[in-house]
């Protein structure tokens, strides 16, 4: 299970997170949305542990993945050494993941060989190579053109859907949290709080669905 | 990266370094007539077959190699202590604020005090050669590693502590990668350093080396002596630069050029 306490989170001079409190359990998939500058790139680093100067509590699993704003791959590295090397799959487990996400076949080629949208479906590859128990993204679809984002959804929906994980996203987009989640968490105010805590009808209903 | 176009730049024109060199050569032949005294500058056609002569007696090899080790020695020290404390002040802040003021000391050290220094106080030894060139060198291998490292992407490492990629993993694919150019360039300009100040360590206080033997030829006054082996030196190290440093360089960039 994952439980978030945070009481404070300050950076000099400005108060950016009040009281933000929520427990998880996979396979739940939670959308964090709200404007963008408010905090929610913040808040999933201190859920990451990448942030620890704050006031609080998280509890989170030992397995966890994350994909970045930017594809933020190793571009010295080919697509198949960027998923073994980080997450420490296999290359058959790579393969078929590369093979998952519509990559088939590109395992060689280095990162800045593939266009944007493919650096970040390797990403993807990256973070359910990890088997993560929490997987993390921070607006994993920012930056793409509407075409990029529909098929990103869809890949992204498929990946979730065929495996019992916790997920935190943050997104600015009502539209991808309505898409995406089982929960939507909206933060707002100045220092941002949970102004919303309503679930939705995607996510892990839908998978329950599925496997019955 | 000004460094890396040039192995492409070299692939395209390949004759244009042999034709340089050999208008040097041309240039050395014509100043050698016009002087006339072979004692003071002699043609190449004088030179070659004294390089020979030495060559076959098995004098010029047994020197060039004692330098060369000498030379492989002093790098590899310079550049592990360098590229540590290079490291150590480009990721912390206070550690560059405490440090900075020695490194300035030590960049600003003449070679040749260092080198009498090492050798008075430790001796006329090798340790005492080795360490004179290393502490030479390793002032400048921390200034070109301290920008290599304060030039890391925070978001590489951002993934790496995420994914829990552990401590040598990160090394080898996150952080020496991304030094990769820096070491390029530490030991590109390290290599021609240091075997400049070798020559100098041998010829202060060495038995045998390049250094050693032009300190000899100097008393004799023998300026052929003198070419043959400087010349012959720094045909071994263009030969390193080309057989060595360039195709390493050229693999590590590999991904930047597709």
């Amino acid at each position: 299970m994952i439980s978030v306490a945070i009481t404070e989170k300050h950076y000099p001079g400005a108060a950016v997170l009040g009281p933000v409190a929520f427990d998880l359990e996979p396979p739940e998939t939670l959308a964090v949305t709200g404007p963008s500058g408010i905090g929610k790139t913040t808040l999933l680093r201190i859920i990451a542990g990448l942030d620890k100067d704050f006031d609080g509590r998280v509890r989170r699993p030992e397995r966890l993945a994350m994909v970045f704003q930017e594809p933020t791959l190793l571009p010295w590295r080919s697509a198949r050494d960027n998923i073994c090397l980080t997450t420490g799959a296999g290359p058959e487990k790579a393969d078929s993941l590369l093979a998952e996400v519509g990559l088939a076949g590109m395992g060689e080629r280095f990162p800045t060989q593939l266009s944007l949208g493919q650096q970040r479906r390797l990403a993807l590859a990256r973070a359910f190579a990890a088997e993560p128990d929490l997987l993390l993204m921070d607006e994993p679809f920012v930056s793409l053109d509407p075409a990029l984002t529909g098929e990103m959804l869809e890949l992204t929906e498929r990946l979730l859907a065929a495996r019992p994980v916790a997920t935190i996203f943050v997104t600015h987009s009502q539209m991808e949290a309505e898409r995406l989640a089982s929960r939507i968490v909206r933060l707002e105010g100045m220092p941002a709080t949970i102004a919303v805590d309503a679930r939705n009808g995607a996510g892990s209903q839908n998978r329950d669905q599925n496997r019955t | 990266m000004g460094s890396l176009s040039k192995p492409e730049a070299d692939t395209r024109h390949p004759w244009v370094p042999l034709l340089s060199l050999a208008g040097l050569l041309a240039g050395w032949s014509l100043l050698a007539l016009a002087g006339g005294d072979p004692a003071l500058l002699p043609a190449p056609w004088q030179v070659a077959p004294l390089a020979v002569r030495e060559l076959a007696s098995g004098e010029l090899l047994r020197h060039l190699g004692a330098t060369l080790a000498r030379v492989v020695l002093a790098f590899v020290v310079a550049m592990s202590i360098g590229s540590a404390i290079g490291m150590f002040m480009g990721r912390s802040r206070r550690a560059d604020r405490w440090l900075d003021p020695w490194l300035i000391f030590f960049l600003n050290l003449p070679a040749l005090v260092t080198i009498v220094l090492c050798y008075l106080w430790i001796g006329l030894n090798e340790a005492a050669a080795i360490l004179a060139v290393a502490l030479n060198k390793i002032p400048t291998v921390v200034v070109t590693i301290r920008e290599g490292a304060r030039a890391f992407d925070p978001a590489l490492e951002d993934m790496a502590r995420v994914f829990r990629m552990d401590r040598g993993a990160r090394l080898r694919h996150v952080v020496v990668p991304q030094l990769a150019p820096f070491f390029a360039s530490a030991g590109r300009s390290g290599i021609s350093l240091i075997w400049k100040i070798v020559l100098v360590v041998e010829f202060l206080g060495r038995g045998n080396g390049v250094g050693f033997q032009i300190h000899l030829y100097f008393q004799l006054f023998d300026v052929g002596m003198i070419l043959v082996y400087a010349l012959s030196f720094i045909a071994v190290m263009l030969a390193i630069e080309t057989f060595v440093l360039r195709p390493w360089e050229a693999r590590a960039a590999r991904w930047r050029r597709m």
